[in-house]
């Protein structure tokens, strides 16, 4: 199965805002939170369509997203601040107290159901 | 109807001020100025919950009632959150906390925490929004990305701005964008420099080098080709008054507090030649007002911990995640904030696994999770109150609407007192 090795970066986005202040039950914060931003080269290399499904792995978990097309590099990914981002994101601080939000080594492939 | 001028919207660190509200029967019903994020936040708010102990809706009293009993009988209580709330409420968590023993941090830890750490290790060479607004004409946006998390600070502050020494606003600015992705921000930019992911510090140093009238040899530097690199610094070193705007591409990627500590020298450096200023992009409304209402009580900005009696600081010891990822907190009161939604899984879980107390106008993802929620007025909409914008300028939150649930600071009062009255 084609996959893509990539670097997670997760971000604030208007429509992530604008979901927040409207509340996090709402449609427009789970679609924005749910969305994976990638290159088209790397929607190409995995055969993926803009709207298909796309499961995101880190070494802190996995999760499921909708992905989107977007101006990246063909290394990068995207995905906004919520829920879903943060089943891959670390906890091992350090001693900044900070965990790992940006610059999370990933593995993206295809969702085909299985 | 009654109108109110010169509303202060307190959702994101930008503070914007210049927002006319009508309301009419209790409502808020029509808004001049202000983003789509704002104009929802005003305009559209979710509707209130009652108050909720263990999924059963109940009184206030009641909900109140179950707080004090979980958090007196406490071996380890965590309070966390405070970046939307008002000033008052902080100062009512930092009470709570010290009468508690209590670990008390803000959302600073996941934000901008160390880049407060690196202001402590080097101080900060700093200026308000105005000072940007009037004078800045070269501009450097580092991490950060206000087009989408600040949406008005481009045309109030930073980019068409007009002011004193700017008054065509854009035609006298240079901005510089640098940034992993090609943000918006960095589309709007005369000059981006594309680093490769946790390759911030490695760009400072080489940009500091450059400024320092270093004779660099390698070709590139964190993905930045050196020509651009030169550029970037002849920019810098041309401003007559600059400013370094930086988010959280710095404070959360490799390197953390070293990435600010790197972009507080490269000001200090530029300082030796022109003028620099450093402002951090502050995300949530009152982050920088729990900054300060932690400093001015305790001594320490964030994590801080009341075990032993005073305060003490230990980030990475005492920072929310820590101790939730280490099992250590057995109850939580979490105030205006949704860690359940913005922590990483392994300590947002641990929400649904201890006692949690929620205080939210929202019924959030962290309330859905906890034992008892406690819906508050909204700061800035149905409570007054002070918040702090991103530059440390202190501005008054109104109360426009009634609402049938007191504020954030009530309700830590009513808890701190029932506490009290537990303990003797």
């Amino acid at each position: 199965m084609a996959r893509v090795e990539a670097v997670l970066i997760t971000g604030r986005t208007v429509k992530q805002g604008v979901g927040l202040a409207e509340g996090k039950h709402s449609g427009l914060y789970r679609q924005e939170t749910g969305s994976v931003e990638m290159s088209a080269a790397a929607m190409a290399e995995l055969g993926a369509a803009q709207g298909d499904s796309v499961i995101v792995s880190t070494e802190y978990g996995t999760a499921v997203f909708t992905c989107r097309n977007a101006d990246l590099p063909d290394s990068i990914v995207f995905i906004p601040y919520g829920p879903s981002a943060n089943r891959l994101t670390g906890h091992a601080a350090g001693r900044s107290g900070m965990p790992a939000f940006k610059g999370i080594g990933c593995t993206v492939r295809r969702d085909d159901g299985g | 109807m009654a109108e109110y001028e010169g509303v202060v919207c307190a959702f994101c660190g930008s503070l914007c001020d210049d927002i006319t509200l009508k309301v009419e029967d209790n409502a808020i019903v029509s808004m001049t100025g202000g983003c789509a994020i704002g104009r929802k936040r005003f305009l559209s708010p979710p509707e209130a919950n009652a108050p909720l102990v263990k999924g059963r809706e109940t009184g206030l009293d009641q909900a109140i009632d179950a707080a004090v009993r979980i958090l007196s009988s406490a071996r380890y209580p965590l309070i966390y959150g405070l970046s939307s709330t008002t000033a008052e409420a902080q100062a009512a968590a930092v009470r709570l906390a010290e009468t508690l023993g209590a670990t008390i941090d803000s959302t600073s830890s996941v934000c901008h925490g160390p880049g407060t750490i690196a202001r402590q290790m080097l101080g900060i060479p700093t200026c308000t929004l105005g000072e940007v607004r009037n004078r800045a004409d070269v501009v450097l946006f580092w991490g950060c990305n206000p087009v989408e998390a600040h949406p008005r600070h481009f045309g109030r502050y930073s980019v068409q701005a007009r002011g004193w020494k700017t008054p065509e606003g854009r035609q006298n600015r240079t901005l510089i964008a640098v940034d992993v992705r090609k943000t918006l921000t960095a589309k709007m930019a005369d000059v981006f420099l594309q680093v490769e992911p946790n390759s911030d510090f490695e760009v400072l140093t080489a940009l500091r080098a450059l400024i320092n009238g270093a004779n660099l040899t390698g070709d590139t530097f964190g993905g930045v080709p050196r020509s651009q690199l030169e550029q970037a610094a002849q920019t810098l070193l041309g401003a007559k008054y600059g400013v370094i705007l930086f988010g959280m591409g710095l404070t959360m990627s490799s390197g953390c507090q070293h990435n600010v500590y790197q972009a507080l020298m490269l000001a200090r450096d530029l300082n030796d030649h022109t003028a620099f200023a450093v402002i951090p992009m502050r995300g949530h409304g009152n982050v920088t007002g729990a900054e300060t209402v932690m400093t001015w009580l305790t001594g320490y900005p964030f994590a801080v911990n009341f075990s032993r009696g005073y305060p003490r600081y230990s980030p990475g010891e005492f920072s929310a995640v820590d101790v939730l990822v280490r099992d250590e907190a057995d109850a939580a009161l979490v105030v205006a904030s949704d860690p359940a939604a913005t922590f990483p899984a392994a300590a947002a879980d641990r929400f649904a696994q201890i006692s949690t107390i929620v205080i939210d106008p929202q019924f959030s993802a962290t309330a859905q999770m906890a034992q008892v929620y406690i819906p508050s007025a909204s700061a800035g909409i149905a409570a007054s109150g002070t918040a702090y914008r991103m530059d440390g300028v202190p501005l008054p939150l109104r109360k426009l609407v009634d609402s049938e649930y007191p504020d954030d600071r009530q309700i830590l009062n009513r808890i701190e007192e029932g506490v009290r009255q537990c303990s003797t």
